[in-house]
Parts: C-alpha cells; structure tokens; sequence
C-alpha cells in the first residue's frame, strides 16, 4: 500500500506548483497581468498542500515517500516574451501533472470506499484543471509574439 | 494655457450652473416631453444633422453654420434619446472645433524636434517604416491604438487594413480602458455584445439600479430622463452603488457605498438575499438559463454579516436594496466605470446580468439590462473589430467566422490574424518595451495620460527605438512623443455615423471644412492603405470604398446576420427624425429597442461572440469544451467567488484610491481644456478625502495634499467630504499640460494589471498615503517669470524648455528639478 506515499509525492506537487506561480509572477513583473491569477492560482495550491497534509493522519506513509518522479528541469529564468513562454509551459506541465495525480488518487479513494477523500479529489482536481486552463490561455495568446517578433536577451 | 474661445451669446439655459436643467415630469414609454437646448454665438445660415460626439448616450443635435464656420448646436426635439435635451459639455465643447492651436499641418521629428511637412512627406515616412517593422514578421511589428471617438466608417475601415491589409493582431482602442467589460460580461452572460434594453425602459420602470455609475456626471441628459421620470407619478425606486456620495447616490433611496474591490461581495449578497427570499422567475430559469444551482451555491456564501464585514455596506442597508430589487416587477440596470476599472470586473459585471436573468427581468419594457458605454463611438469600436472581437461580433476561435470575413474581403482566411485574441493595448505596452512592437499608430486618443501607471507608459512612448505615429487634432501630451504627428479633422467636420450604448445609430453629417490640411480620419487610412497597395485576391484595392457612404455599405454587408445587423439602415434612413437601433433589416426597417424578446439568447456554438472564459482567471473556454455544453440559446447564469485585490492599504500606503469624472471634463480634456467655460467650471486636479481622514491627516478644505502610491505621486488642492473614510478620489482627467503645479495625472498613481476576462486595467482601486504639503504654484510662477511659454506648439518649444531648464538649474534647487514639465520628451530627444 502506497496511499501515504502517494499523498506525499502530490502535497510536493503541489507546493511545487504554488512555489512556480509565485516565482514566474515575481520575474515577469514587466507582465503586470500575471501577479492577480498566480496569486490566486497558487493561494488554490497552498491550500491543496494543507489538505493534504490533514489527509497524511488518515493515511500516513508507511516508509519514506517514493522519489517524486522526474519532471523537466525548472528553466532558467529567461526574460521577455520567449522567456515567458517557456515560464509559461513549465506551469501548464506542473499543473497538468498535478491534475493527473488528483484523478489517479480519485481512483484509490473510491477503490478504498473512502467517499470523503473522493469529493476532495473531484474537487481539489477541478482547481488543478483550472490552474492548468489559464497557463494554456496566457501561454497560446502570445506565443506566436514570443517565437517570431521577441528579440533575443 | 491653452487656446479658448468664448461661447454663450446664446444659451437657451445655463448648463453649467444648472447641468440637468428645469424638470418636466413624465411616466410611460415615449412620453418624455421634448426641451430644446441650446448654444449659439450668432445667427447660424444653416443646420445640419448631428449627434453629440462626448457619451455614449448619443443626443441627437443640429450644429449650426454662418460662413462657413460653426456657430452653435441644439438638440433635435424628435430625437428618441434626449428630445431636444444637451448637457454641458455638448452645449458648449463643440468651441474646441476652432481653438487657435488645432493642429492644420502633419509634423515630423527631424534633429529632436517636430517640424512642419506636407502630406507627401509624411504619409511616405510612414510607409517605409511600415515596410521596414513587417519586414521580419506577418504585422507582428506594428499597433494601432485607437480612441473611442471616431466614426464607425473610420474604425471599419482601420479594421479592414490592420486585419486583412497587415495581417496584425495588434489593433485596440482606449474603450479597452473604459467598457471592455462591459463588451465582455454581456458575452459570458447572452454569448454577444449588445444592451439587452435600450433608455426607453426608463419611462416606465418601477425600480433604477445604478452599480458603479455616477449618471448625473457621466450621462448628463440620461440624468435629467430619470429625474423626470422621479418628479412625475409613480416615479421609479433608485438604488446606488458607489463609495462615494456623488449627486447620483444623493438621490437614491438606497445607497450602499461599499470599500473599492468589494462590488463581487455586495452583489452576491443581493443575490443571495433575493434568492433566499423565494424571489424567482423559476420558469425562466428553467426554460432559459444554464448555471442557477452553481450561482446559488456560491452566493449562499455571504449573508449579509459577511457581506458587511468584508465591503463597509451595514447588513440592513443591503437588506433593504435587496428587498427593492426583490421586489420590483421591473428593473433598469446600468452599469460602468465602478464596476468595469475595478478588481473582479467581468464577475462583478456578470451579477448584475445574473439578477435580471433569475429575476426573469429581461426582453420587454421597462426591463432594460444596460452595460453602458463610456466613448461616443464605443459600441462602433467594438462592433467593427477594433476593440478586441473579430468584427460583425464574430468569434476569432470560430473558423466559420473568420472563414465569413475572409470571403467578404476575398483574401485567403490565413492572412486574418486570428490565432488569438487581438493584443490588448497592455500587453502593446510590453511588447514595446521589448522591442518587439517598433511601430505604434495612435489615433485620436491621448495614452500619455490616460493609460494606467503613468511612469512606465511614458518610458514605453518614448522608447528609443520605436517610431510614434499621432493622428489628433491637437498636439496632445502623446504627440508630444510622436515621430510623425498627422492633423486630423474633428466632429462636425466629416461624415459617418456612430452607436449610442442603447444601440441607436445616429448619421453625423459633416458642417464645416477641417482647417488648414488636416483631414479625416478616413481619408487618412484610405491613403496609407493605397500606398501600402494592399489587394483582394481579384486584385481590386483594399479597402475597396473611397468615401464614408461606400464604408458604411461595406459595413452593413459585414453585419449581415450577425447581432448587430445593419442591413436595414442608410444614410437616407438615417437622415430622419431620430435615430435607429440595431439590429435594423430590410423585415424591421425601424429598429429594435430590446433584444432577447423571445428569450433566445446569442449562446449558440456556432453563432456566440466568444466561448466564454474562467471568470476568476480568465481562461478561455475551448471550441470543443463548449460544444460538450452548448447552451443552445439560454442565458449563462455564472457564479464568481470574491477575491481580495492584490494591492490593498497597508501601513505604508494606509487609504483606498478610487478615480473617476467631473461632469465638465471629458477624457483627458484635449477638447473640453479648450473650451473657456467648461475649463473655467473645472479647472484643476482636487482630491476629495473623507472629514475622518482630513481631521486625521490636519487637511483642511482647499490645502494641498501630495498623494503618493508604490508608482507616483500626484499634488491636488483638498475637497473634504462625501467618501467613505479610508478612500479618497481623484478625477482622471487631468494631465502633464497641468504641469506648473507638479504632476497631475491621476494615472501617476495607478497600477498597471488588468482584468483577466476583460483586459481592462485597474483604474478604480490602489493603496496610498496622503499628506499635506506647501503650495506648489510658486514653482509655476517661477516657470512663467523666465519665460517657460506652455503652450509648446509644434516641438519648437523643446529648445525654449531646454534653456528653461538650464536657468532654473543656474539659480539651483531641488524644487525645479523636481517640478520640470514634460521631461521626458526632451530626454527622448537626446537619446535620439
């Protein structure tokens, strides 16, 4: 049984993600559009991690958690429009990776009759696609801008 | 300062002293007495038919000529919008049309300064930096920026050459700044633009709800119908939300005068409150609308107690509104700048939908849902695809839409930039900065002082590297900047047509001659787009008309079938006693005053303006998303939760801003600082704070207060009372031509985010501090003793503030450096 393990590996998703949207707001200040929704997008994650972490006491780890899966190195931090966009993508990957583990972790909870864990999952992943929608919105409204007409820095 | 003219010889009723003028009480639809309103300077030879070119509330007038010159307007007595009635700045702005300083010849930069040129010269410069921006790129290099005050015709036409000419999503207008959201909440909502009612529900409503819109400063002439409509039998309820107490909130029975960033809580808990109390047109809702369980859900979060604690508005004056709107039979809504600049203004937009829509308040008389627009020609921005949708209200992610506007210009649908929304003028911003938009063309709009974030729009106008192209009437504090600077003829000086906010086409006849060289609007992008020789596939021109009347045809076989069908109208339609609202076709040749009659809304899939987008973060809904739910004609009932804004008071910047109008002024007063009595009733920048904060802070009536935000600071003289504590205001009209007497633009101070859904900045909330400070006005003074002239006509004053600067620096002091007007060209310059 891995549950314990699993909750583990997605509250580090998660916090990840959080951590991102904070980040990428932070350096693409010139995008002054971007603070308000990662703003709000990470306070979701941030409180995606507290319920997870509530949900570890139900489930706790049996051994130490398993090594988070690899994801793509975070990109260096770029300016300009090119930078953004790749800025951008790391976040649709993150949120996407995220919004997988709520479903497959929706599976466990109906399979383990735990119907509570199951609405957070439904929930919680809802917000993860949501997150996920927004990083599509912004990433293909000014990718063609980025790739053609950006300048190098 | 600036060039004035006299007016009032005549004046049938001092508008400035009494701006609604005498009451003539009414009920019922139609009904709505005529007064004509006058102001002349002599005997005119001749009238000739007209609109006012300020609001979008579109009063119907005849502007008045002797000689060749205008003298005067007055109200058309039949027209539907305003029977005769004109308000301050329609009595008396049109004097702007003959200041002395109109610009009559196109300019260009040459050695840093802005000279005289001709046409030729010009338009050729302008041609070849076209050239060389598109160079690398399908149009990506390039922008244009477009005001709110031009005729449909021109926008049409802009349109036309930036869409399909270029190929540049890269087109917006400044109503991007003032109803993008207004465009945007009725496409969530009803799946398209267009006022669901029109101003005649106001003659026989029985309850006014006015959220964010101060009506008696902003629609002058829409003011005086409710007063009348208030001072006659039966007259309507009124219930205001704004945090200030303008001469609106003074009349309503109910004001809630919530903290700025709290109109989502206020109006969830109307709803909820409505919804609790059993207030429903269930049978609406369930034949009509999609999404009532989730809004219920959602609103069921802010009880009154709630909704008190986060927004200032006491519990039972929120109980009290919503048991007036709860309870009325018929409602009339209008929403505006206090809802469309503030934080959540598509979601806090959309509630207001959403009470008429659960309410069952929609598609006949007296029921009027009206999203109003701000700019005159607003609605033609937006309906011709100069404001963010494709035109025709046509869906960019559709490509049967785009497929439509390809085979109406016979180009191939690949040369149509509709890979994504058109760039709001924001992102422009950042593009420019980045170097990767190296041409801007701004017509008839003044971004110097009227975008958010003053500081960093300036740094971005004068970038090195980018070529300005100015089309205005006057050398305006954008102009300053400009590379090429084209004069352009004013209304009242060319022909076309524009849309009021309730849909009705008005045909402005030209009066008189532009001065000097200056030209249309029109007649300048017909010629930039034959130099530019952009062809059809046939190999015809493109644009293929060559005067306003072959415009608006071309445009009507636009509209064709869309919302906003124009098919039915023409110049000799429109040539009659009032205007006439769209959609006007061949079967409904007068017009249709309320859409959505049959409660079938424009949510079709294959007909919606757009497919709708997360309310809290903007993401768009997908093509086969909303295939998947398809409303097929109901109304979307959305629900939005409250989300704090991210920049709130804090202990080093304790108050609220909020900004908005004076009823004198308009926009950034290129017009309105020209005409002696509008200028004299309003001439300078004030800050009004609470008498909490004033006795808090020692400010006393009439001292100067600084005013500073994480971005600028502004110098104001005190007005003490009538906000709620913690807030203070500032009117935005005011700019750097203020500038003897320091910075004066509120937009100094203002942040630079948007709205996710609408792209609509931030202009109604940020955190400040106050303090009281010694006059400035010796700085001013001092200016003017060394002879610092300000009116700096065609940049030859550069020079002349240069040694300006250069004497104050010999007699020394941190206050000139400080206070130096217009730096930044003159910086720009050197960078040169």
């Amino acid at each position: 049984m891995h549950v314990g393990a699993y909750l583990e590996l997605l509250r580090a998703r998660e916090q990840q993600l959080a951590e991102a949207l904070a980040a990428v707001a932070d350096h693409y200040a010139d995008a002054p559009d971007l603070a308000g929704p990662c703003d709000n997008l990470a306070a979701w994650s941030w409180q995606h991690v507290r319920v997870l972490g509530s949900l570890s006491a139900r489930y706790p780890p049996e051994q130490e958690p398993a090594p988070p899966a690899p994801l793509p190195p975070p990109a260096e931090p770029q300016g300009g429009s090119y930078g953004l966009l790749h800025a951008l993508h790391a976040l649709w990957l993150l949120a996407r990776d995220v919004q997988m583990r709520w479903e497959i972790l929706g599976q466990v909870a109906w399979a383990m009759r735990d119907r509570e864990l199951l609405a957070t999952c439904e929930a919680l992943g809802e917000e993860a696609r949501r997150q996920a929608a927004w990083a599509r919105t912004r990433l293909v409204e000014s990718a063609a801008q980025a790739i053609i007409a950006a300048p190098r820095r | 300062m600036w060039g004035t003219q006299t007016v009032g010889q005549y004046e049938s009723r001092n508008s400035i002293a009494h701006i609604w003028g005498y009451r003539t009480p009414y009920l019922g639809e139609g009904q709505w007495p005529p007064r004509v309103d006058e102001c002349s300077v002599a005997d005119a030879d001749h009238w000739v038919q007209s609109a006012c070119g300020f609001c979008a509330h579109g009063c119907g007038l005849d502007i008045g000529v002797r000689d060749g010159r205008m003298v005067g307007v007055r109200g058309r007595a039949h027209d539907r919008a305003n029977r005769g009635r004109l308000g301050p700045k329609g009595l008396h702005g049109w004097a702007a049309n003959l200041s002395s300083d109109r610009l009559t010849r196109p300019l260009i930069r040459a050695g840093g300064v802005l000279r005289e040129a001709t046409w030729e010269e010009a338009m050729s410069l302008i041609v070849e930096r076209t050239r060389e921006v598109c160079s690398d790129g399908p149009g990506l290099g390039l922008a244009f920026y477009v005001g709110g005050q031009l005729l449909l015709e021109e926008y049409y036409t802009l349109a036309v050459i930036a869409l399909a000419g270029l190929g540049t999503p890269h087109l917006d207008s400044s109503v991007r700044l003032s109803t993008a959201t207004a465009a945007a909440a009725l496409m969530e909502s009803f799946g398209a633009e267009g006022q669901p009612g029109c101003f005649d529900d106001i003659d026989t409503t029985d309850c006014l709800l006015h959220v964010g819109h101060n009506v008696a400063e902003q629609h002058t002439v829409l003011w005086a119908r409710i007063l009348d409509r208030r001072r006659g039998p039966k007259p309507p309820r009124l219930v205001v939300i704004d945090p200030r107490i303008t001469p609106t909130a003074r009349e309503a029975d109910v004001h809630l005068a919530p903290y700025p960033g709290t109109n989502v809580p206020v109006l969830n808990g109307l709803l909820h409150l409505i919804i609790r109390a059993g207030r429903l047109d269930h049978p609406f809702i369930e034949a009509h609308t999609v999404g009532f369980a989730e809004l219920k859900e959602v609103v069921g979060r802010w009880p009154p107690e709630r909704v008190e604690a986060v927004s200032g508005v006491p519990a039972g004056r929120l109980r009290a509104a919503a048991e007036a709107l709860g309870s009325t039979p018929t409602l009339v809504s209008t929403v505006l700048l206090g809802v469309y600049q503030a934080p959540q203004a598509t979601a806090a937009a959309v509630q207001v939908n959403n009470l008429h829509l659960i309410r069952g308040l929609i598609g006949r008389p007296g029921c009027g849902i009206l999203q109003m627009g701000g700019q005159a020609a607003g609605a033609n921005a937006h309906e011709t695809g100069c404001a963010g949708a494709l035109p025709g209200f046509r869906n960019w992610a559709n490509p049967a839409h785009v497929s439509e506007l390809a085979r109406l210009w016979q180009v191939d649908p690949m040369r149509i930039p509709a890979w994504a929304p058109p760039t709001p003028v924001g992102e422009m911003l950042r593009y420019i900065e980045e170097g990767s938009i190296r041409l801007l063309w701004v017509i008839g709009t003044n971004p110097a002082v009227s975008l958010p974030d003053l500081a960093r729009a300036r740094r971005a106008l004068g970038q090195p590297g980018l070529f300005l192209v100015v089309e205005d009437a006057f050398l305006t504090e954008t102009a300053r900047y400009a590379d090429v600077v084209l004069p352009a003829a004013l209304w009242g000086e060319k022909t076309g047509t524009f849309t009021s906010a309730d849909r009705t086409v008005h045909l402005a006849q030209a009066a008189v001659s532009p001065p000097g060289q200056a030209r249309a609007d029109l007649d300048i992008l017909l010629d930039y787009a034959r130099r530019m020789g952009f062809r059809d596939r046939d190999g015809d021109p493109l644009p293929g008309w060559t005067d306003p009347e072959g415009a608006f045809e071309a445009w009507k076989a636009c509209s064709a079938g869309r919302p906003c069908d124009y098919t039915g109208l023409s110049y000799a339609r429109l040539s009659g006693e009032t205007g006439v609202r769209w959609p006007c076709t061949i079967g409904c040749p007068d017009g249709t005053p309320r859409l959505y009659a049959d409660g079938i809304f424009h949510t079709a899939g294959d007909g919606c303006e757009s497919y709708g987008h997360d309310l809290l973060t903007g993401a768009a809904v997908t093509a086969p998303e909303y295939a998947l739910t398809d409303p097929a004609g109901k109304a979307f009932v959305k629900a939005a939760d409250y989300a704090p804004p991210l920049e709130q008071p804090d202990g080093e910047f304790p108050l609220w801003l909020t900004t908005g109008r004076v009823v004198y002024h308009w926009l950034t007063r290129t017009k309105t600082a020209r005409t002696k009595e509008l200028n004299a009733a309003a001439p300078d920048l004030f800050v009004q704070v609470s008498d909490r904060d004033a006795a808090r802070y020692r400010i006393a009536e009439g001292q100067w207060v600084q005013v500073r935000s994480r971005r600028g600071t502004v110098l104001a003289r005190a007005r003490v009372g009538g906000i709620v504590p913690g807030v203070v205001f500032l009117p935005f009209h005011y700019g750097d031509g203020d500038r003897d007497r320091g910075p004066q633009a509120a937009n100094e101070l203002t942040l630079g985010g948007w709205d996710p859904v609408s792209k609509e900045p931030w202009l109604k909330h940020a955190a400040v501090r106050i303090s009281r400070v010694r006059e400035p006005a010796g700085l001013g003074r001092l200016l003017r003793r060394i002879g610092l002239r300000r009116r700096a006509a065609h940049g030859s004053a550069w020079p002349s503030i240069a040694l300006a600067i250069v004497r104050l620096f010999a007699k020394g002091g941190e206050r000139a450096r400080r206070g130096v007007p217009g730096a930044a060209p003159g910086a720009r310059t050197a960078a040169r």
